[in-house]
């Protein structure tokens, strides 16, 4: 066990960053213990840095004096990343939220870690341009949590996750340094693709301090469809073929029998048909919209999709895509806790995996509403129950166990965009190889001796 | 440092289900305008929520600190709007409020408040009579009262004035009380339960005595305080806003706007308008009735609209003006002319602000008597 920060520590801390940047109060701490998941941990000092050099600073220290230090965003992490496990530190980095600079020769933008995804939209859309990862925490999120945690939202299966959209990152090494790695060119094959390594590795390896991130033109149309099925291996080979003829659909979304009840009952309007539901937008020019349209629409036809809806002006997308929207905020009113998972698939494995989550949920006794990204094979089950009953909970966590097994069973994996963090550390052994795991940790070794970069994650140390 | 008394314990746990509902995903940052200001998470919904609950598990005890993260949120449920599961923030707030002022347990300035109130009556801490032309006597029974609030009556009696001259001028029946009284709602939201029923009682038993039908607030503030006591203790008389009135009187053609005013014009929703009582359209809609006005609209409006800062003014004032201040830069960058509003006090904290900008804020009622020629575009 670590002995308690020392005085003279602490008065350094506050040295650095100023004491209006700076808090040991217990009201303060308190605050920074949790994030949405179950994971918990009390930081002894919490500071709100305002430059790369204060960062660089204080990693210097701490790593002198072997003090844990954890980055945190805006902590919507469902993984338990940004939770202090073992004291130490929380740098919360919300307060650098510059917009530095923006290129519109290259399309790119520079950006401190701390600004919030809708942040830069906003700046964006003035300019007729977007950062397409859209989680759906946009609107709180930051940056340097998105890279850290390679965010991915509805339009990914188009446009990505976030690493396809990192040119170059400033970041500071557990060890103090600071440094850019990556690149301003849209090829680059010079050296080892350092940015890809920090990008996901969820505060571990570095601290992400500033941000050159591409960026793109707002699609000139965005159109919705709906259609309904009787049976999740319809609605999975529509997905598949949708997919698979290049239709490439900006949004390929997929809500079960479950999640359309409760979305019926939450906004009013009647989703309840069938046992699901595919709600897909195409999105560029005119032309391109209009060509792919009645593709789709056979193609959902084709695999027995009925009460098939193309939305026909934006107030009908709207109105599609909000009640998509609705889908977790139905399901969190069904009961006092939901647990979002999100266990990813090959998309040609989804019919199976959708069947093994009603099973699940079935053998367990746990309610379970699924709804996700289908398009690319990344859904969210939510569990749902009461978190202050014992059996309940022990019922989700072996339902939880069992959804993973399924998943890495059918070539999955633990994660598609939430990341490892406490929540699913111990459950690494079941997707990676012991040698990818032992890479995992000499990397970690190698950049952080230490140890004192996010220190209990994803299965390392 | 305080530790938990039974009967906190004890009603702490009524709050527990309310508490656990909030998922801590932090989609209130998007929306609290104090975590807005502080960009520390203890000044933020999730934040004070977290540390109910922990007070409620009694990991923590109440210090200065707390008291000041939970007495520095405006209570002006914007959190709400952005909340994905449905979280009631002010209400838990309120009720953590109350537990804690019956130990005491407050910011001395809020106590100090509710004295001066409760000695004079209003919140200037003075008493003052009803200034003359505020003076409309009550000629019959079941009539409409305009309830004027201490802030319109004794701050802003201008504001009162204009509004009561529009009726005049339309020859609508109306009379005014002959002094005007705090309506209670501040001492509602420090969480003074018993003081605040006492008071609002005492109010509504004179206001029942010249038998109104229809009670006409200027301030929002005492319109929801108003109505919500008078729909729990179902008083025979309706409860509305002067935006309401004027409106009607717009539209059924008994106020002329006949004065163009070539203005382009941000409307600023006060929280106890909008998102307490949910009126949004009807100042819009008389805004956009006065000939030559343009409304812009705020990048934050109507259910995301940020909060002046009232209520916190008198233990935050440093955030109250920033509060103020990000409002002002948003009506700035959306290059308008005026900043309106419908509420004496929004008026008052954006007031303070406007000396630091190139633009003036404006009460509703004002726009409305100059467009009918009442009043001299100044
Ligand atoms: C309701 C809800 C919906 C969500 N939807 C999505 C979704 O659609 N897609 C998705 O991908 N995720 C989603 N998430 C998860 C989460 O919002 C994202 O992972 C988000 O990107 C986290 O960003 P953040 O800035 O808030 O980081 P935090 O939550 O604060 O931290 C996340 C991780 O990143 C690390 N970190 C944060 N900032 C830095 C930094 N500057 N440098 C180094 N490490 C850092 C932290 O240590 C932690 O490990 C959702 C969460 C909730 C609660």
């Amino acid at each position: 066990m670590r002995k308690k920060l020392k005085q003279s520590f602490i008065d350094q801390l506050e040295g650095i960053v100023g004491s209006k940047n700076f808090s040991t109060n217990e009201i303060d701490r308190i605050v920074y213990s949790r994030d949405a998941s179950v994971a918990e941990g009390v930081p002894e000092a919490v500071v709100w840095p305002e430059s790369v050099d204060e960062i660089s600073q204080l990693l210097f220290l701490a790593n002198k004096e072997r003090v844990p230090v954890v980055p945190r965003g805006a902590g919507p992490s469902l993984s338990g990343g940004p939770v202090p496990l073992r004291g130490g530190i929380v740098i919360d980095l919300s307060r650098m939220k510059k917009i530095i600079s923006f290129n519109e020769k290259d399309l790119q933008i520079h950006v401190e870690a701390g600004c919030v995804i809708t942040q830069i939209n906003n700046f964006l859309l003035k300019q007729g341009m977007f950062f397409p990862p859209d989680p759906a925490s946009q609107d709180v999120c930051t940056i340097g949590g998105a890279i850290s945690t390679n965010a991915g939202g509805m339009r990914a299966v188009k446009y990505g996750v976030t690493d396809r959209w990192v040119q170059a990152l400033k970041i500071v090494l557990p060890t103090g340094e600071k440094t850019w790695i990556g690149t301003k060119t849209r090829k680059s094959v010079s050296g080892y693709n350092l940015a890809k390594l920090i990008i996901g590795s969820e505060g571990t390896l570095a601290v992400v301090v500033e941000a050159i991130l591409s960026v793109y033109f707002v699609p000139e149309t965005r159109r919705m469809i709906k259609a309904f099925f009787n049976d999740f291996e319809s609605a999975g080979q529509a997905t598949f073929q949708i997919m698979s003829k290049g239709l490439n659909p900006s949004i390929m979304e997929f809500l079960d029998e479950y999640t359309l009840g409760a979305i019926s009952k939450y906004t009013g309007a009647n989703y309840c048909r069938g046992k699901a539901m595919l709600l897909i937008e195409v999105d560029g020019s005119r032309d391109e919209v209009e060509r792919k349209l009645p593709k789709i629409e056979k193609t959902l036809k084709e695999n027995k999709g009925f009460e098939i809806e193309v939305a026909a002006d934006d107030e009908e997308n709207l109105k599609l895509y909000s009640a998509r929207k609705a889908a977790y905020p139905a399901l969190a009113s069904l009961s006092l806790t939901c647990d979002v998972e999100d266990a990813t698939v090959p998309v040609s494995r989804l019919p199976e995996m959708l069947k093994s989550i009603e099973r699940i949920s079935k053998k367990y006794g746990v309610y379970i509403g699924t709804f996700g990204h289908v398009g690319d094979g990344n859904i969210h089950p939510n569990l749902l129950y009461d978190e202050r009953k014992k059996n309940e909970r022990e019922k989700v966590e072996k339902a939880i166990n069992e959804l993973f097994e399924t998943a890495i069973k059918l070539g999955g994996t633990l994660t598609g965009e939430h990341g490892i963090g406490k929540a699913k550390s111990n459950f690494m052994k079941l997707e990676h190889s012991p040698e990818s795991l032992q890479l995992m940790k000499s990397i970690k070794k190698a950049i952080d001796p230490n140890n004192i970069l996010n220190p209990g994650k994803m299965g390392l140390m | 440092m305080s530790g938990l008394t039974h009967e906190m314990r004890f009603h702490l746990k009524d709050l527990e289900e309310d508490i656990l509902k909030c998922s801590r995903c932090g989609f209130c940052r998007a929306s609290c305008p104090v975590f807005e200001v502080k960009l520390n998470e203890s000044w933020n919904a999730r934040g004070r929520i977290l540390l109910i609950r922990n007070l409620m598990e009694e990991k923590i005890g109440i210090s200065e600190e707390f008291i000041n993260r939970i007495y520095s949120c405006t209570l002006c449920k914007a959190c709400e709007v952005t909340c994905p599961t449905g979280v009631k923030t002010e209400d838990i707030l309120l009720r953590t409020r109350k537990l804690m002022a019956k130990e005491n347990l407050l910011p001395e300035q809020f106590r100090e408040m509710t004295k001066v109130i409760m000695e004079t009556g209003n919140i200037y801490g003075k008493r003052m009579g009803l200034p003359e032309q505020l003076k409309f006597k009550n000629k019959e029974d079941r009539g409409n009262l305009v309830f004027i609030g201490c802030v319109a009556a004794y701050g802003y009696p201008e504001h009162a004035e204009n509004f009561l001259q529009i009726l005049k001028r339309v020859k609508y029946k109306f009379y005014t009380l002959e002094e005007e009284r705090c309506c209670g709602g501040i001492m509602k939201s420090i969480g003074l339960e018993e003081e605040f029923s006492r008071w609002v009682k005492r109010n509504l038993g004179r206001i029942e005595t010249c038998k109104p039908k229809k009670i006409i607030s200027i301030c929002p503030m005492c319109s929801h305080t108003l109505k919500e006591y008078v729909n729990k203790a179902t008083y025979p008389f309706e409860v509305v806003h002067e935006v309401e009135v004027l409106r009607d009187l717009i539209e059924s053609k008994k106020i002329k706007l006949k004065k163009k005013l070539d203005l382009k014009v941000s409307y600023f929703d006060p929280c106890h308008l909008g998102r307490y009582l949910q009126v949004f359209e009807t100042p819009r809609r008389i805004l956009s009735l006065i000939p030559g006005i343009e409304v812009i609209e705020l990048g934050r409006n109507k259910q995301f609209s940020r909060c002046c800062g009232g209520p916190i003014r008198s233990i935050f004032p440093e955030i109250r003006d920033k509060l103020s201040d990000s409002i002002f830069q948003d009506a700035e960058e959306k290059g308008v002319d005026l900043l309106v509003t419908s509420c004496p006090t929004c008026y008052h904290n954006l007031y303070a602000s406007s000396v630091s900008f190139d633009l003036e804020v404006i009460d509703l009622a004002e726009l409305v008597a100059m467009s009918m020629g009442i009043k001299e575009k100044t």
